[in-house]
């Protein structure tokens, strides 16, 4: 049995060396940095590509496309390939524009919509230490300090079982954003060509 | 204007009579084999935007199926973002539900959408009625097993139809574009019992 015990412990610490879990003081060190850098933006645009993997694909399946945020929610999500597909999170409303045809709702309406609305806006700013929705775990590698969040809220969870968020080091922003399924499935966004802080028109953020 | 509304007329008459009658059958007693191509590699990931309408409330996301052995495809359908609204393993006489959400979790949807990728699935059918309807260039092939009446359409000799239902009553029709024969760039599923249709546009990756 202790073999068995020690034989797994092995494992785990296997798996566990890429990536190392944080100290208190880093922990405290991270989520300052981060939270200064995320008081600093006001504007944020980039590009995407996201990446969907199931253990049994033989490979991800990839979409691309562009992305804007601006103080304090709107956010607008724009796919480009292979389809277009827009959806824009703003003032508590979802707009939509499908290859044309255009749609929208009110996420105040439902609670577990305006949360994952809430998730998703602070997966780009970098704002979702809430450890009242959230039970968070930190980690670092090397080239990414990395924030695990897991919601409480039994609804989200149905949805959202688990966000990992890889903040660059230097600069404390979100570079990548993993949402796990299960262990083997999970989909990841990869942002590039950030700009941070430039003007951003309102109409990027409609339909 | 009016001169085009009567060779119009004539010819939206000559469809409806075209469509009316009754197609011809040149063979009997004779069994066909008919392949469905569409799904039968198992070294491909078939990817799909996908469109489901059902009483007018739309659901969009991707839909990804594959293959995994010689019975059996796993079919996934994804929100935009990746979240899985649904996973399944199905095979002609098998079916495993792996996951789906909440909100789609009820019997009549789980089965409707099992029956219909199980006929998307369906790689072989053997059928005993040839009909040819060469004013269209198609051959409709009939067959009956204990679900039901089955018409396949084929058009040069590519399936672009699956129709299922009663002699009486089509009540599903699986529409295939193909450019290559070998994979269906466009795809629609529409029922004609219940207001479902699912449209799918193949991913251009």
């Amino acid at each position: 049995m202790k073999k068995i015990s020690f034989a797994i412990l092995f494992l785990i610490g296997i798996t566990a060396c890429a990536q190392e879990a944080m100290s208190v003081s880093e922990i405290a060190e991270f989520k300052k940095d981060v939270n200064a850098a995320s008081a600093k933006i006001t504007t944020m645009t980039t590009d995407f590509t996201q990446y969907k993997h199931m253990d049994f694909l033989s490979k991800d399946v990839e979409t691309s496309g562009k992305m804007a945020f601006k103080e304090p929610n709107s956010l607008s999500w724009q796919y480009k390939k292979p389809y277009n597909y827009l959806i824009v999170f703003k003032s508590g409303k979802i707009l939509i524009n499908d290859e044309g045809k255009k749609s929208q709702m009110d996420a105040k309406s439902n609670k577990t919509f305006s949360k994952i609305n809430k998730l998703i806006v602070g997966s780009v700013s970098g704002q979702m230490f809430d450890e009242k929705e959230f039970a968070i775990s930190y980690f670092k590698s090397k080239d990414f300090n990395i924030a695990r969040f897991i919601p409480k809220d039994a609804s989200l969870k149905k949805y959202i079982k688990q966000v990992e968020l890889s903040f660059d080091k230097k600069q404390g922003t979100v570079e990548q954003v993993r949402l796990l399924e299960s262990e083997k499935d999970y989909t990841k966004i990869v942002f590039k060509n950030k700009i941070l802080n430039a003007k951003v028109d309102d109409s990027a953020f409609s339909n | 204007m009016p001169k085009l509304t009567i060779p119009l007329l004539a010819i939206s008459f000559f469809l409806v009579f075209g469509c009316a009658s009754k197609p011809k059958i040149s063979t009997s007693g004779e069994v066909v084999s008919v392949a469905n191509p569409y799904f039968s590699d198992a070294s491909k990931d078939y990817v799909y935007r996908t469109k489901i309408t059902v009483y007018g409330h739309e659901l969009n996301g991707v839909l990804i199926a594959k293959k995994i052995s010689d019975s059996i495809h796993r079919v996934v359908l994804t929100t935009d973002f990746g979240n899985t609204l649904l996973d399944f393993e199905v095979g002609q006489t098998s079916f495993v539900k792996n996951s789906i959400v909440e909100d789609l979790d009820r019997k009549i949807i789980v089965n409707t959408l099992r029956d219909d990728f199980r006929l998307l699935f369906r790689e072989r059918f053997a059928a005993s009625e040839i009909h040819q309807e060469n004013q269209h260039a198609y051959t409709n092939l009939g067959f009956d097993d204990k679900d039901g009446h089955y018409v396949l359409k084929l058009r040069n000799q590519r399936l672009v139809a699956i129709e299922k239902g009663s002699r009486s009553k089509v009540r599903v029709v699986l529409e295939f574009e193909s450019a290559n024969a070998t994979v269906a760039q466009k795809i629609s599923i529409t029922h004609h019992d219940i207001k479902l249709h699912i449209g799918m546009h193949q991913f251009e990756q």
